[in-house]
C-alpha cells in the first residue's frame, strides 16, 4: 500500500492557476440564488405531489373505480379507464423530484433517507387528503384552467353512470352527469351484485356493451358520482336530481 | 505568515474570499498530502491520485463561496476529493475494480456475531498490506478512521451517509480485512 514517498507540492501549480485568472471564484450571488432555486424547487415539488395526491383520492371518491372490480371481467375495462393514472403518475413524479432534490440537504444523511422518504410520503399522503376533506377541489374546479383535471367520463363503450329516472321492467333510463340520457336493458343474465331493488333518483353505474343507442347491461351496481352534488355542479342536474323523461 | 499559521481553515477560507485569494496556498498546503494519501488508498496511482487532488482544489477554489464556514472545511475539501475519486473509479471501470473480492463479503456474511478485537496498530498494519482488495464501500470509511484519523461524524461530512452505517461499514469492514489477512497468511506460509 502507499508507504510515504515523494512528497508533492501542488500549491504552485494551483496557485499560477489563481493568479493569472485561470479559474476564479463564483460569485456569492451564484450560491444563494441556487439555494434558493432549490428550496423552491423543493417546495414546489412538495405543493405539486400534494395536490394531485387530493385529485386522486377525489377521483377515486367520485368515480369509484374500484367498485367496476366488483363485475368481475367485465369491470375490468371500466377500473383501468376511470382509475385516475396520470393525476398519480404526476404525484409520484413530485415525490421522486422533491426526494432527489432533498438528498442535497444535510438532513437526507444525519436523519437516514429511508426515514425521510416515510415521513415525506406520509405528509404528503396526509395533507392530499385534508386537501380533499376541506373541499379544495370544488374551488379548484371553478378556475377554468384547473377544470380539464376534473373531467371526468362517465360514459364509455363498456360502461355508463348516472342517476335513474325512469324503470319499466327490463327497462331502466338514466341519465349522466353530463346530461346524456341511456337507456338500460337488463336480462337473466345481468350481474346485480349489490342488489336488484332500484328506484328512481338512485345513482348507478353499469357495465355492458352497446346495442345501436341501447345499453345491454352485463352489470348493474348501486353507487356512482357521490350524492352530495349540488345543483349546477354538473350540467344536466338540477336540485340535487336530474330530468324525468321516461 | 506567522498570523496565518495560526488562523484556522475557516477563517483562512473567509480571508481567501474577502481579501487575498494567494492565501489559498496555505490550505492547499495544509491539506495536499493528505488528500493524495487518501486518494491514494482508493485508487493505487500516486499520480493519478495528485491530479485528482489538483483537480479537487482548483473546484473548491471555484466553489469557495458555496462553502458554509460554520461548518469543517476538512470535511468539504474530502468530500470534494472522494467525489473526485469515485467519479474518477466510474470512468475507468474496467482498470479499477469497485467491488473486488466479493468473496469476502460472503465470507462475513452469518459471522457477525463472532466479534474481533484489533487495536489500531493491527488495524492500520492489515489497511497498509491488503487494503487493495477490500471492497471500496468499506476501503473509504476505513481509510478515513484509521489512516487519517477523523471521527465518525466528519466521516458521516465526507461520505454522506448516517453515523450509524459509518460504524457498520467500518465494523465490517475491520471483519473482512482480518479474513483477506489470514487468507494471506495462509498463501505465504504455503510457499515457504
Amino acid at each position: 500500500m502507499p508507504k510515504d514517498k515523494k512528497k508533492i507540492d501542488l500549491s504552485q501549480k494551483i496557485m499560477k492557476q489563481i493568479k493569472k485568472k485561470h479559474v476564479k471564484i463564483r460569485p456569492r450571488v451564484f450560491f444563494v440564488s441556487g439555494s434558493v432555486l432549490l428550496k423552491i424547487g423543493l417546495v414546489g415539488a412538495m405543493m405539486v405531489s400534494i395536490f394531485f395526491i387530493n385529485l386522486v383520492i377525489f377521483k377515486l371518491r367520485f368515480h369509484g373505480p374500484f367498485d367496476y372490480l366488483l363485475f368481475g371481467r367485465f369491470g375490468l375495462r371500466p377500473f383501468f379507464m376511470a382509475f385516475p393514472w396520470i393525476p398519480l403518475l404526476v404525484a409520484l413524479g413530485g415525490i421522486i423530484g422533491g426526494l432527489f432534490l432533498l438528498r442535497r440537504y444535510d438532513i437526507s444523511y444525519k436523519k437516514g433517507f429511508l426515514a425521510l422518504i416515510i415521513g415525506l410520503v406520509i405528509l404528503i399522503l396526509s395533507s392530499g387528503f385534508l386537501l380533499d376533506r376541506i373541499g379544495i377541489n370544488k374551488k379548484a374546479e371553478k378556475f377554468r384552467q384547473l377544470r380539464p383535471l376534473y373531467q371526468g367520463r362517465f360514459i364509455d363503450r363498456s360502461w355508463v353512470m348516472g342517476e335513474i329516472v325512469g324503470i319499466k321492467d327490463n327497462e331502466m333510463i338514466i341519465v349522466t352527469p353530463e346530461g346524456k340520457e341511456v337507456k338500460i336493458l337488463k336480462n337473466k343474465e345481468t350481474l346485480l351484485s349489490l342488489g336488484s331493488d332500484f328506484k328512481e333518483g338512485e345513482r348507478i353505474r353499469v357495465v355492458g356493451e352497446w346495442q345501436d343507442d341501447v345499453f345491454i347491461a352485463k352489470g348493474i351496481g348501486k353507487g356512482g358520482f357521490p350524492k352530495q352534488i349540488k345543483n349546477g355542479e354538473i350540467k344536466g342536474i338540477k336540485n340535487n336530481r336530474l330530468p324525468r323523461r321516461f | 505568515m506567522e498570523d496565518i499559521k495560526n488562523l484556522n481553515d475557516e477563517e483562512l477560507v473567509e480571508l481567501v474570499r474577502n481579501k487575498d485569494q494567494e492565501l489559498y496556498s496555505e490550505l492547499v498546503k495544509r491539506y495536499q498530502n493528505k488528500l493524495i494519501h487518501y486518494a491514494l488508498y482508493l485508487i493505487q496511482d500516486e499520480d493519478k491520485a495528485a491530479d485528482i487532488v489538483q483537480e479537487s482544489f482548483i473546484k473548491a477554489f471555484i466553489n469557495l463561496n458555496g462553502f458554509n464556514i460554520k461548518k469543517k472545511f476538512s470535511s468539504w475539501i474530502y468530500r470534494i476529493v472522494h467525489n473526485e475519486t469515485i467519479n474518477y473509479i466510474r470512468k475507468h471501470k474496467k482498470e479499477i475494480s469497485l467491488e473486488n473480492n466479493k468473496w469476502i463479503e460472503e465470507t462475513i456474511k452469518g459471522k457477525e456475531d463472532v466479534e474481533e478485537s484489533f487495536n489500531k496498530k493491527e488495524v492500520k498494519e492489515m489497511l497498509d498490506l491488503s487494503l487493495k482488495e477490500l471492497p471500496i464501500k468499506y476501503r473509504s470509511p476505513l481509510t478515513l478512521f484509521y489512516l487519517e484519523e477523523k471521527t465518525y461524524e466528519e466521516i458521516s461530512d465526507v461520505l454522506r451517509m448516517p453515523v450509524g452505517t459509518v460504524g457498520t461499514r467500518i465494523n465490517r469492514g475491520k471483519k473482512m480485512l482480518k479474513v483477506i489477512y489470514k487468507k494471506k497468511e495462509g498463501e505465504n506460509y504455503a510457499k515457504r
